[in-house]
């Protein structure tokens, strides 16, 4: 068994036409340790009125996938991993983004951002997040969101990896592994979960993991330029200005 | 629809093929507050009226604005619903009269109750929605008890469950009225409704376009107040 994935993350219209940069970031990839595949992907938002928020998502992201992989290592076996483990990745990640934040003179609030991520193998899967933007996981067409987005009060405030209370707004979730996950930033959220039932949009996910099925082998990172020029559509940057990040993991068996 | 629906995969099932959720438009609520009373009687509140029309026609001409941006007014001397939130396609005529005294802490309760049902109506529907604004506008002082309304101001302020303004006109008692708003109240120049109703306007534009992590910040009031 083995996972096919593809990754793209594309700069909003809202950033754009404004000429700032975008504030998304994901890393995605697979590893083998005593002959069993792990998928690892990890996405971060940077936060809109910060000035740093894109670099506090690189730096969420590649904390978290190097402190991942070193307790992958270690451990060689999600079971063995725990909620400390875990607790610690994030931890890692925070302050991580704490010393460059001391190092610029610059306050730690100027580098917030979300964090979602997924290590999934061959039988087990661990999700966690802190903020908005989901995780959706299943067999076409029927998929579950891990957590729903989780949102302030308001529509613009959500919850960052930078907050002082980082960790009481972790979500964590162990499970059996799904045949397919997506992890996606809240750019997209309006546009493939659906508010009012709170479910995923199988409409949405369906074409999207066949097309990752059926793409060459070889041709891996075509298709996440295929999938970033997808996501920067004009029907759906007319439903979203904000950046948006998508990532598609499917087990192969075999 | 660009050319890249057709590239992306060609020989299979293109990603055209995908379908999108459809989900309400986030609302961004503003309650006016109008002062009704005798005093305005003439020209203040022939502007006002034509204020608030022209108000309503720069949200309608806004794609977003217009899905997303609800408007309720509530008149006072006496305290009426002239409005309950709606968005501003349905475009309302407020044709407001002048009588009657100034219950402003009646109308401010009142107010914040109106806010308080369409956060809820908003939660019981999966809406998401932006911090509401109180917009209070009055040549007077209040003619009513209003200590009770200021405290409430305050509390909403800090739980920052809306965010109240308050305009005074002419001879408006500027220093009870920094006694119920938290934020500096803002002294309107002459009778200048209609540069007041555009800079809101323009204010609700740039809110109703704000994503998860955005600061909402209000333009300076330039161009309508005595600053």
């Amino acid at each position: 068994m083995r996972w096919k994935f593809t990754h793209a993350s594309v700069t909003g219209k809202g950033h754009t036409d404004r000429g700032e940069p975008g504030q998304d970031f994901c890393k995605a990839g697979t590893v083998r340790f005593s002959d069993a595949e792990f998928f690892i992907g990890i996405a971060a938002d940077g936060a809109g009125s910060t000035t740093d928020g894109g670099r506090g998502a690189e730096i969420a992201c590649s904390t978290c996938y190097a402190q991942i992989l070193e307790t992958l290592r270690s451990a060689g076996e999600l079971a063995r991993i725990s909620d400390v483990d875990i607790r610690n990745w994030i931890t890692a990640s925070h302050e991580a983004i704490v010393i460059e934040a001391l190092e610029h003179g610059k306050r730690v609030r100027e580098y917030a951002c979300t964090i979602l991520g997924v290590v999934a193998g061959h039988d087990r899967t661990i999700y966690f997040q802190i903020g908005d933007g989901a995780i959706v996981a299943g067999t076409g067409p029927d998929y579950q969101t891990i957590f729903w987005p989780e949102q302030g009060e308001y529509a613009n405030t959500t919850f960052f990896i930078t907050d002082e209370q980082f960790l009481d707004r972790l979500h964590v979730h162990h499970d059996t592994s799904p045949d397919e996950v997506a992890i996606f930033t809240d750019g997209l959220q309006n546009l493939v979960l659906s508010f009012a039932k709170k479910t995923a949009h199988a409409g949405f996910f369906v074409p999207l993991f066949g097309a990752l099925r059926n793409a060459p082998e070889n041709g891996f990172s075509d298709f996440s330029a295929q999938l970033a020029g997808f996501l920067s559509r004009n029907d759906i940057s007319a439903r979203s200005d904000d950046d948006k990040t998508l990532i598609l993991a499917l087990r192969i068996d075999g | 629809m660009s050319d890249d629906t057709n590239t992306i995969l060609p020989d299979q099932q293109p990603l055209g093929a995908v379908t999108f959720a459809e989900n309400p438009e986030p609302r961004c609520p503003c309650l006016l507050l109008l002062d009704t009373s005798g005093s305005m009687a003439g020209q203040p509140i022939a502007e006002l009226n034509e204020g608030i029309r022209e108000f309503y026609n720069e949200l309608q001409n806004d794609s977003l604005a217009i899905k997303r941006v609800e408007v309720a007014l509530l008149s006072f001397g006496p305290v009426r619903i002239i409005s309950e939130f709606n968005t501003a396609e349905s475009f309302f005529d407020p044709q407001l009269v002048a009588d009657g005294d100034t219950p402003m802490g009646e109308a401010i309760l009142k107010g914040i109750d109106l806010i308080k049902t369409r956060k809820e109506q908003y939660r019981a529907n999966g809406i998401s929605f932006y911090r509401p604004w109180i917009f209070l506008i009055t040549d007077g002082a209040p003619t009513d008890e209003w200590k009770h309304a200021a405290a409430m101001v305050r509390e909403g302020e800090s739980a920052k469950s809306f965010a109240f303004f308050a305009i005074g006109v002419h001879k408006a008692d500027m220093k009870i009225l920094s006694q119920i708003s938290v934020r500096q109240p803002v002294k309107l120049q002459g009778l200048k409704f209609r540069e007041f109703f555009q800079w809101l306007s323009n204010s609700m534009k740039s809110a109703s376009r704000s994503n998860p992590g955005d600061r909402i910040l209000l333009a300076p009031p330039l161009g309508w107040s005595e600053i």
